[in-house]
């Protein structure tokens, strides 16, 4: 019965001081203290690619804002909405902050999502998201140059194919140097906060 | 003679269409509940969406969510999500299994209902009813709203992303 109660109270007391340190570490991560990001030799890189309006438009003309780069494509009814809703939430999060950041939503499937499709389907999630298209051998040449990666897939589907594609979402600075790849799902707190560091440093 | 045959004929067939009748709205009003459902908002451009929930099968026997239609769309499928060379890959499945006593989740990155070729455009408010067929149970209806992002309070492991998509609660 004693050792019962001292058995309870002990297992109490590690998880409270358990969770503290989580909360202490945490905090810890948080723009204060936080490492510089840092840099990728041969990662990212500018590029050229069509915009919403069917006219081409470079990485070039977003220097001075951080950028998001995000590798999906419209007919996607899972994966690319959910992610794209995240990329909401940190715009949200980032407040006077997101005007600082511009989130390029790349086209991995150029043969269905055309510009049209792409004007009307990206600001959906966010006013200032913009959605890119291309060739098949440019769109294949950006996706190269960050490290994602897709393939088509034939499937018993009405919809005829789906696309496979690397769920990540890469982060560029100011100088569009790539700094960073991120998952949306587990690390948007951790992005935002590099965001955050990008904008103050 | 033949009228008291008759009536028995008839009789019997009266009590075996009760027991099914019976049978049929005691298994699904028993048996399978479906809870924190939804369906995704998209842009009306989409043609495409999907629709979550959690099955739970409170009966002693397994049973398999077979297929799902609605009128808000013109074909729904099932499908799953896995990973496949660090990339996300979606694979059609004939059946999901929800076992005895347990449960099934279907989330955004796993197992969802692929609403295609919507009817119109969905908008945040609206309610998609849904038909989804079981091996066991049977027909079961479910309403769902239409949402920009999961409900509240689902998460159960992930704090951090709850906290984060709370904020976005508040400004849908």
């Amino acid at each position: 019965m004693y050792v019962q109660k001292i058995l309870i109270l002990f297992i109490l007391l590690v998880s409270t001081v358990f969770s503290n340190v989580q909360e202490i570490s945490a905090a810890g991560n948080s723009a204060g203290s936080q490492k510089p990001l840092r840099f990728y030799e041969n990662r990212g890189g500018d590029f050229e690619l069509t915009g919403p309006d069917g006219k081409e438009l470079s990485s070039e003309s977003f220097r001075g804002k951080v950028i998001l780069i995000y590798f999906g494509y419209t007919f996607c009814p899972d994966v690319c909405p959910m992610s794209l809703s995240h990329l909401k939430v940190g715009m949200l999060n980032l407040k006077e902050q997101a005007k600082d950041v511009q989130v390029l939503f790349i086209s991995i499937d150029p043969e269905r999502d055309t510009p049209e499709k792409l004007k009307e389907y990206v600001p959906y999630f966010y006013p200032t998201f913009i959605g890119l298209t291309g060739s098949v051998n440019d769109i294949a040449e950006v996706a190269r140059q960050y490290g994602a990666g897709y393939f088509k897939q034939y499937v018993e589907s009405v919809e005829g194919y789906f696309m496979a594609h690397t769920d990540a979402v890469f982060l560029v600075d100011q100088q569009g140097r790539y700094r960073g790849r991120y998952k949306t799902k587990w690390d948007m707190d951790k992005l935002v906060a590099d965001i955050q560091w990008l904008i103050s440093n | 003679m033949l009228t008291v045959l008759a009536f028995f004929v008839i009789l019997s067939g009266c009590i075996k269409n009760i027991h099914q009748a019976e049978l049929h709205h005691g298994q699904t009003s028993n048996m399978i509940h479906i809870h924190n459902q939804w369906v995704r908002a998209v842009p009306p451009v989409s043609h495409i969406s999907a629709a979550y929930m959690s099955i739970i099968n409170h009966g002693s026997m397994e049973d398999q969510l077979l297929a799902v239609q609605t009128s808000a769309a013109e074909v729904v499928e099932i499908h799953g999500v896995k990973k496949e060379n660090g990339m996300m890959s979606m694979y059609p499945v004939k059946f999901v299994d929800v076992s005895a006593g347990g449960s099934q989740e279907l989330k955004p990155g796993g197992y969802h209902m692929m609403l295609i070729k919507l009817v119109k455009p969905l908008k945040v408010g609206d309610e998609v009813e849904l038909t989804l067929h079981f091996k066991n149970a049977g027909m079961v209806k479910v309403t769902a709203p239409v949402m920009v992002s999961m409900p509240k309070g689902e998460m159960k492991h992930d704090t951090k992303e709850h906290e984060s998509l709370d904020h976005a609660g508040s400004h849908d």
